[in-house]
């Protein structure tokens, strides 16, 4: 079932990896803090997601798409591999539960106002659980063809919004201190360091020597729609507005209105982002089940995805039931659990192999 | 063996078929068409210390023949009917509506929305959070204010067409495409303007030209109503409140200020040096305004700089439009007559002191740190009040319509 997936294939699932909820819970945080200047805390953000992205492609390029806990076990001790695979699995296990949660709440919030939550988590997790038992190849080609779509969703989303566009409401520029850029961008680049993913994907790259690129393509195009998204939302709103609007990429694709038969569009890009959030949910429920299946060291991972995503469903269910807690675990907590577990475990992971090795050498030339 | 797994694969297939069901979980949002109160306008009022909220719901059973649209139905049934309710709060309102209608009320579809003058005098905060908050309100809706009761409005039936709530809209945007007094104000520009630099905003009148309201289908059958719906003043509001009104004319005065200007009709004496008569008409067809805030010493300076172009259509005196003097003439008329218009207005709103004109977002835009030394000292209004403009108005006739000389002209000739 698992396949092996192209470049290309892989630089899209770190596009969708990162993007869904990126658009739609990081406009408000930025810009509550950077207003006008919220592209240059995307910039910001990008810049260090790229320095992540050379991070995990060197890991990668060094175990050449070997597990990455079996790796270490080889490198290091087993026990040290099961302790990593024990905090990165509740890593997991946590950031599969809250896209779950922002997954929920979107929709409670947008579509349907009174189905129960639980009713809407049990749903959304079967069809995760077949689209993860399908397999990586099979999320990749799936996804590949939802990215397609953008060729349908951007035209029309400049062409609807023309009119309402005033690019004098980007002004001033550098109205911001440095620092309040500096913390504008600490939320995104959290968001950036997720293409720590392919850590987990890379037994499934057709090259993953070339690991490092796919980091690269998927953070640029994950900028540039970032950036598209950002700049035209406050070009129709404004900074002051966009501060009041829970979703305010949603909120502008309200406002299209082309002639009088082509308006109410958001339900339309709504069905659109429920794709992408669903394979982003399935990216991470895979990237889960394989660290579960590295830890554990067990053969055949399709008995227990059922049993992972009951403890998701649970997690999201009783740990972010309250809306507020996850708003500030997104924008206060999400940075320092994410950059410890995307960007501090890897490096300090390559720092003791580069050291494992050069101690190798010593002793070699030493023999 | 093979045949027993077959077996079981089938009925393991025809287990999972009830959890298929989890597929309808929809269903807790369901609602049938039929039973859908379909808003097209509401109305909001503060009376005896309570929110008065009138919606006006589609009546899908008229075929009212004499307004337009499609036949079918009962004639006599009116296109539209009409809830009030009261209540401690606007949802508390809008739930009560509850009691006396037969279907749910559903506004996702609503067009306009009509404040009464004692919500805008007491405050629009509250209204534009709903607006912003309920799932199935639109904030598209278009925003206008009634004098006295504004629920009244929704009452009055309009000719050429059944949805009174999409005829206003239709007013509204013809009124800023064709005439530009004053821009139409969405309800999440509203929330925008309010929430700007400037922290004010404009709002259009709308109202009854006669006291009697026409709200049977039998009294929409003459030619002329005796009352019908007319697009009026502007209302000004500063921080959350209504401060004042602004005439039409004033109203367009500000709209060239802030360069909202799609196509207008400026009357203008042809001959200004000997008479005042005012017997040209002009459509404006392009118009732009540029405005540069200037600091000069303890005030602002605000360079508002318009260029225009368009066509004359109508010459009431004797003209002879080959001649370059005769239309600079004119140029130079349709400019001083815009001046006017814009001086008029600007001396308005300073008394308003409500920064309409949006000065304030200019001013931060052009000048960084004296607007943060403005706001930490929070002295815009003082500020405000000390600006002085300086208009310079450039108006081009590019085109004279099919006629090179006035008919007057060639009468005299």
């Amino acid at each position: 079932m698992n396949g092996k997936i192209g470049t290309s294939q892989a630089a899209m699932l770190v596009v969708t990896t990162i993007l869904p909820t990126a658009i739609v819970v990081l406009p408000e945080i930025i810009g509550t803090y950077a207003e006008q200047d919220s592209p240059l805390a995307i910039m910001m953000a990008t810049l260090l997601g790229v320095g992540i992205a050379a991070l995990i492609g060197t890991i990668i390029r060094y175990n050449n798409g070997v597990p990455f806990l079996d790796w270490i076990g080889a490198r290091s001790s087993p026990l040290l591999a099961t302790l990593l695979g024990l905090l990165l699995l509740q890593f997991y296990l946590d950031t599969s539960a809250t896209i779950l949660r922002e997954f929920v709440n979107f929709v409670k919030d947008t579509v349907l106002l009174n189905t129960p939550i639980t009713v809407m988590t049990t749903l959304i997790l079967v069809i995760t659980i077949y689209m993860v038992r399908q397999g990586i190849e099979c999320i990749a080609r799936v996804n590949s063809l939802v990215i397609l779509l953008f060729l349908f969703f951007i035209p029309l989303y400049t062409f609807g919004l023309a009119g309402e566009m005033n690019v004098h409401r980007l002004l001033p520029i550098f109205d911001h201190s440095l620092s309040t850029i500096t913390l504008a961008s600490l939320t995104p680049t959290s968001w950036m360091s997720e293409v720590a993913i392919l850590l987990f994907l890379a037994p499934y790259l057709k090259s993953p020597q070339k690991a490092r690129l796919i980091g690269y393509m998927g953070l640029l195009f994950v900028f540039l729609m970032m950036m598209f998204s950002m700049i035209t939302t406050m070009m129709v709103f404004g900074p002051q507005y966009l501060k009041l609007t829970a979703y305010p990429g949603f909120s502008t694709v309200g406002i299209i209105q082309i002639g009088r038969f082509v308006e109410n569009l958001d339900i339309l890009f709504i069905s659109y982002w429920v794709l992408a959030i669903y394979l982003k949910f399935s990216i991470f429920l895979f990237a889960t089940v394989e660290c579960f299946k590295q830890t554990f060291r067990v053969k055949s991972s399709r008995p227990f995805i059922g049993a992972l995503g009951l403890v998701i469903a649970l997690e999201c269910l009783f740990t972010w039931s309250d809306p507020a807690k996850l708003n500030i675990y997104n924008k206060e907590g999400r940075f320092l659990v994410f950059i410890l577990f995307n960007v501090l475990l890897p490096l300090a992971v390559l720092l003791l192999t580069g050291l494992h090795q050069a101690k190798n050498k010593r002793k070699g030339c030493e023999t | 063996m093979k045949e027993q797994k077959h077996c079981i694969h089938k009925l393991r297939c025809l287990l999972l078929l009830p959890l298929l069901s989890t597929l309808l979980s929809g269903c807790w949002d369901d609602r049938e068409l039929s039973e859908l109160g379909i808003a097209s306008g509401s109305a909001y009022d503060w009376e005896d210390n309570q929110w008065k909220a009138t919606y006006q719901i589609i009546n899908p059973s008229s075929g009212a023949s004499g307004m337009g649209g499609g036949g079918g139905g009962s004639s006599s049934s009116p296109p539209f009917l009409t809830f009030a309710v009261k209540g401690k709060t606007i949802i508390e309102a809008i739930q009560r509506t509850n009691l006396t209608s037969v279907r749910e009320l559903f506004t996702s579809h609503s067009r306009i929305s009509i404040l009464g003058e004692s919500v805008a005098r007491r405050g629009v905060n509250q209204i534009i959070d709903l607006f912003l908050r309920k799932q199935d309100a639109r904030d598209t809706v278009y925003v206008f204010i009634a004098k006295g009761n504004a629920g009244r409005i929704l009452d009055q039936l309009m000719q050429l067409t059944k949805n009174q709530g999409a005829g206003i809209q239709l007013m509204i945007e013809q009124e800023s495409k064709l005439l530009s007094y004053y821009p139409s104000v969405r309800m999440f520009e509203l929330a925008m303007a309010l929430s700007s630099e400037s922290g004010s905003a404009v709002i259009p009148e709308i109202r009854l030209t006669g006291k009697d309201i026409m709200d049977e289908t039998s009294e929409t059958g003459r030619t002329d109503l005796p009352s019908r719906l007319v697009l009026g003043r502007l209302a000004v509001l500063k921080g959350e409140k209504m401060v004042g009104w602004l005439s039409q004319k004033q109203a367009f005065g500000l709209t060239f200020i802030t360069s909202k200007i799609k196509m207008a009709n400026i009357s203008f004496a042809t001959h200004p040096q000997t008479s005042d008569k005012i017997d040209g008409s002009f459509i404006l067809q392009k118009s732009a305004t540029t405005v540069h805030p200037i600091w000069a010493k303890d005030h602002f300076i605000m360079d508002v700089n318009i260029k225009g172009s368009g066509v004359i259509t109508e010459i009431g005196s004797a003209m002879d439009l080959n001649d370059r003097a005769s239309i600079s003439q004119m140029e130079k008329s349709i400019e001083n007559h815009v001046l006017e218009l814009i001086e008029n207005s600007w001396q308005t709103v300073k008394q308003l002191n409500a920064d309409v004109t949006g000065f304030a977002v200019k001013i931060h835009r052009s000048d960084r740190k004296r607007w943060k030394q403005i706001k930490k000292d929070k002295s815009w209004d003082t500020v405000f009040q000390q600006i002085e403009i300086r208009p310079h108005v450039s108006i081009k006739i590019e085109r004279m319509g099919l006629s090179n000389k006035s008919f007057k002209s060639i009468e005299q000739d």
